[in-house]
C-alpha cells in the first residue's frame, strides 16, 4: 500500500480557509501555517503529505493520482473536465461566473441582439458552451489575466470572468449582463485513491462534511 | 515546423517502445495468450480501420468526437478503431454466427482515440482483452472477471484490486424516483461526471424526496464484500434495483466458487458509464496508479444493432498502464538479453561459421553472427562473453 496521503492544497486566496478546514478536521498544518517557501510537506505523525501548487494545476495533481485528494474551485473544475470526484461542497472560495460588458455600450446595445460576439476570458470552454446554449455566434479570445482591460481597449465585446464582490467591474465601469453559474470550493479525489484508500479517506471526509455542515471553515 | 524539421520527430500522443520495453510488452503478452488460451479463448485479428458507420455504434456525441476520421476514394468515411469490442462485435454477427456458441475470443491489439492526450490515454494504445459472446448467466460475467484477476496476478502485479458493481443499481433508483426523462437524463450524466455535489444538488432541485435521497448518496458510496450486497437486498424492493443486487449476488457467489474474492471488491456506486454496459460491470485498479488498469462488463445491447441479437460480456486491460503499474510497484525490469555468442568470420570461412552458428542456436543460444571487418574488430573484442572467430 500506499505509505501517505496525499492532500493538494491551492496557493493563493483559498490557501489559508482550505488550511484552516484541515486543521479544524483534526490535520496537523501547523508546517503550512508558518512562513515557509517550501511546496511540499510530510506529517509523519498522521501519514499525510500536502502539495501546495496552483489552483489550476489541482485538477491534474489528483486526475493521475500524485494528489488523493484535492481542494479546488469549482469554475476551475468546469474549465478543466478532468475524470475526478467530486465529493463536497465546501461553501468557501465564493465567487460567480459572470459576462460584462462596458457599462456605456451596455446603454446603447443589448448583447442578445449582437450576430457574433467576441469575448475575452482566461475559461474558453465555460464561455464556449455558455454562448452555444444561447444560440450565439463568437469568437473567444484567450487571456491570462486582467480580462478587463480587453473590452476597455477593443480588443472584445464582452467578457466572461468569475467575480466575487464585483468590484474589479465597478472600478473598470464594466457591467454585468449575463449570470452563468456560482463557483465555491469543491473537495476533489482520485478515482482510483477514492476506492483503494477508501478506508483512509473516508474518515476525513466524513469529518470534513460535518464541519461545513456546522457553519464552515471560514468561521475559525 | 518545416518538412526537414519534421523528419526525426513523432506526432503528440503516440511512442516508440525501445527493446527493453518492447520485450516487456512481448512477455506479459505471451503470458497472457497463455492464459486465454488454456481458458478455451480464440484470437482474431480485425482490421486497423473500419467504416465509420460499423465503428460508431453504441457510442455517444463526446466519444464520436474521439474518433480519427478520414475518407475513401469512393467518399466512404472510415475510422481507426478505438477498441476491439465493436469490430468483434461485427465480426461475431457477420462472420461466426453458425459458430457454436458461447464464443470465446481474445485479443491483443491497438487501439486510437484523437483526443488529447492525458492521464493514461495516449492517442495510440495497446490492449489485451476478451469477449464471451452468447452466455448470460452469472457464471459468464464470474468467468471473465475471473480471466482478469488471473492475467493481473500473472502479470506479477502484487497490490491490485478488482471493483465490481453493476449498472442497474442506481439506474433503477433513478427510475424510480418518477421523474420526467430529461431530468434523469441530468441525474444520469451526474452519475457518470461522478459529481456527487452536482448530484445532490439536482436531488434537491428536483424536489426528490429525503428518503429517496439520503439512500442515493449513500448507495453511490457504499463498498465492501458480500456483507453490503445482503444488507442493500433486504432494503430493496421487488424492482430492477433489487433484480440488479440480487444478480451481482449471484455472480459474486460464483467468483467465491473461483476462490478469488479476495481480490475482488463490491461497489455499488459508479464505475463505468451508464450508456453502455447492462449489466455486471468492473474495473481493475493499481495502488500505484490513478487510473484503471483494465475495465469492461455486460453489454447486452451491443450485438443486436449489428443484426444479432445475443448477450455479451468482456473486457480490455490497458497494457501500457500495466506497465506503468508494474514499474511504479518497483518490480524488476527485466534487461534485454546479452548475445551468447559472436562469431566473426572470413568470407571464405562463412559456410563453417553459419554451421556452428546453426548448431548452437539449435540449442537456444543467441548467435550474432559478424563479417570480421579490421576496423570493428577490436571494438567487438573487447566486449564480455564468448567469441568465435572463423
Amino acid at each position: 500500500m500506499k505509505d501517505y496521503l496525499v492532500m493538494a492544497v491551492p496557493k493563493g486566496t483559498l490557501y489559508k480557509p482550505t488550511i484552516s478546514l484541515l486543521k479544524q478536521a483534526g490535520l496537523n498544518c501547523a508546517e503550512m501555517e508558518s512562513d515557509t517557501r517550501k511546496l511540499f510537506f510530510t506529517d509523519n505523525r498522521q501519514n499525510v503529505r500536502y502539495i501546495v501548487c496552483r489552483p489550476t494545476d489541482i485538477p491534474t495533481f489528483v486526475e493521475y493520482g500524485a494528489a488523493d485528494l484535492g481542494f479546488v474551485g469549482k469554475d476551475t473544475i468546469v474549465e478543466q473536465k478532468k475524470d475526478i470526484f467530486e465529493l463536497l461542497d465546501l461553501k468557501y472560495g465564493f465567487c460567480r461566473f459572470v459576462v460584462a460588458m462596458p457599462e456605456s455600450k451596455a446603454r446603447e446595445t443589448d448583447w442578445e441582439q449582437l450576430n457574433h460576439v467576441r469575448v475575452a476570458t482566461k475559461f474558453p470552454r465555460v464561455a464556449e458552451e455558455f454562448f452555444l446554449s444561447r444560440g450565439k455566434q463568437m469568437e473567444i479570445i484567450k487571456l491570462h489575466g486582467n480580462i478587463e482591460l480587453a473590452p476597455l481597449v477593443g480588443l472584445s465585446d464582452l467578457i466572461v470572468d468569475i467575480v466575487s464582490t464585483g468590484r474589479t467591474l465597478r472600478e473598470n465601469r464594466l457591467i454585468e449582463v449575463a449570470r452563468i453559474f456560482n463557483s465555491t470550493t469543491r473537495l476533489i479525489a482520485n478515482r482510483v485513491s477514492h476506492r483503494m484508500l477508501s478506508e483512509r479517506i473516508n474518515p476525513v471526509i466524513k469529518k470534513i462534511k460535518e464541519i461545513v455542515e456546522n457553519g464552515g471553515a471560514e468561521n475559525d | 515546423m518545416t518538412r526537414d524539421q519534421l523528419r526525426l520527430k513523432i506526432p503528440a500522443g503516440v511512442r516508440d517502445l525501445l527493446p527493453g520495453e518492447a520485450l516487456r510488452k512481448r512477455s506479459l503478452e505471451n503470458d497472457f495468450e497463455k492464459i486465454f488460451r488454456v481458458w478455451g479463448y480464440q484470437e482474431v485479428i480485425t482490421p486497423t480501420f473500419e467504416y465509420y458507420d460499423v465503428l460508431s455504434v453504441g457510442r455517444g456525441a463526446e466519444e464520436d468526437a474521439q474518433l480519427y476520421k478520414f475518407i475513401d476514394r469512393q467518399g466512404q468515411i472510415l475510422t481507426l478503431r478505438p477498441d476491439m469490442t465493436t469490430p468483434i462485435a461485427r465480426l461475431i454477427s457477420s462472420r461466426m454466427r453458425d459458430d457454436r456458441f458461447p464464443c470465446r475470443i481474445f485479443y491483443m491489439a491497438n487501439g486510437f482515440s484523437c483526443e488529447d492526450p492525458q492521464a493514461g490515454r495516449q492517442r495510440e494504445f495497446y490492449q489485451s482483452g476478451i469477449e464471451l459472446v452468447g452466455d448470460g448467466s452469472p457464471f459468464a460475467d464470474a468467468e471473465v472477471i475471473a480471466v482478469a484477476v488471473e492475467i493481473l496476478k500473472t502479470s506479477g502485479l502484487r497490490n491490485f484490486k478488482v471493483s465490481i458493481g453493476h449498472v442497474d443499481i442506481l439506474y433503477g433508483m433513478i427510475e424510480k424516483m418518477g421523474l420526467p426523462e430529461a431530468q434523469k437524463g441530468r441525474i444520469k450524466a451526474e452519475v457518470s461526471n461522478k459529481n456527487y455535489v452536482g448530484l445532490q444538488e439536482l436531488l434537491d432541485e428536483f424536489n426528490v424526496p429525503v428518503e429517496g435521497k439520503e439512500k442515493f448518496m449513500q448507495v453511490i458510496t457504499t463498498r465492501g464484500d458480500r456483507g453490503i450486497i445482503e444488507e442493500a437486498l433486504r432494503l430493496a424492493g421487488n424492482d430492477k434495483t433489487g433484480a440488479a443486487l440480487k444478480a451481482l449476488s449471484d455472480v459474486y457467489d460464483a467468483l467465491e466458487a473461483y476462490g478469488i474474492t479476495a481480490n475482488v471488491e463490491i461497489d455499488l456506486g459508479v464505475l463505468r458509464g451508464l450508456d453502455y454496459y447492462t449489466g455486471v460491470v468492473f474495473e481493475g485498479y493499481s495502488a500505484y496508479l490513478g487510473f484503471p488498469i483494465l475495465g469492461g462488463g455486460r453489454y447486452d445491447n451491443l450485438m443486436e444493432q449489428f443484426g444479432f441479437k445475443c448477450p455479451a460480456t468482456g473486457f480490455a486491460l490497458g497494457m501500457e498502464r500495466l506497465l506503468l503499474s508494474l514499474e511504479k510497484e518497483g518490480g524488476e525490469i527485466g534487461a534485454v538479453p546479452e548475445p551468447d555468442y559472436l562469431i566473426l568470420y572470413e568470407p571464405s570461412k562463412a559456410a563453417q561459421a553459419f554451421k556452428k552458428a546453426r548448431e548452437l542456436r539449435d540449442k537456444g543460444k543467441i548467435v550474432i553472427t559478424q563479417l570480421s571487418r579490421e576496423d570493428r574488430d577490436t571494438e567487438i573484442l573487447g566486449r564480455a562473453g564468448n567469441i568465435v572467430i572463423f
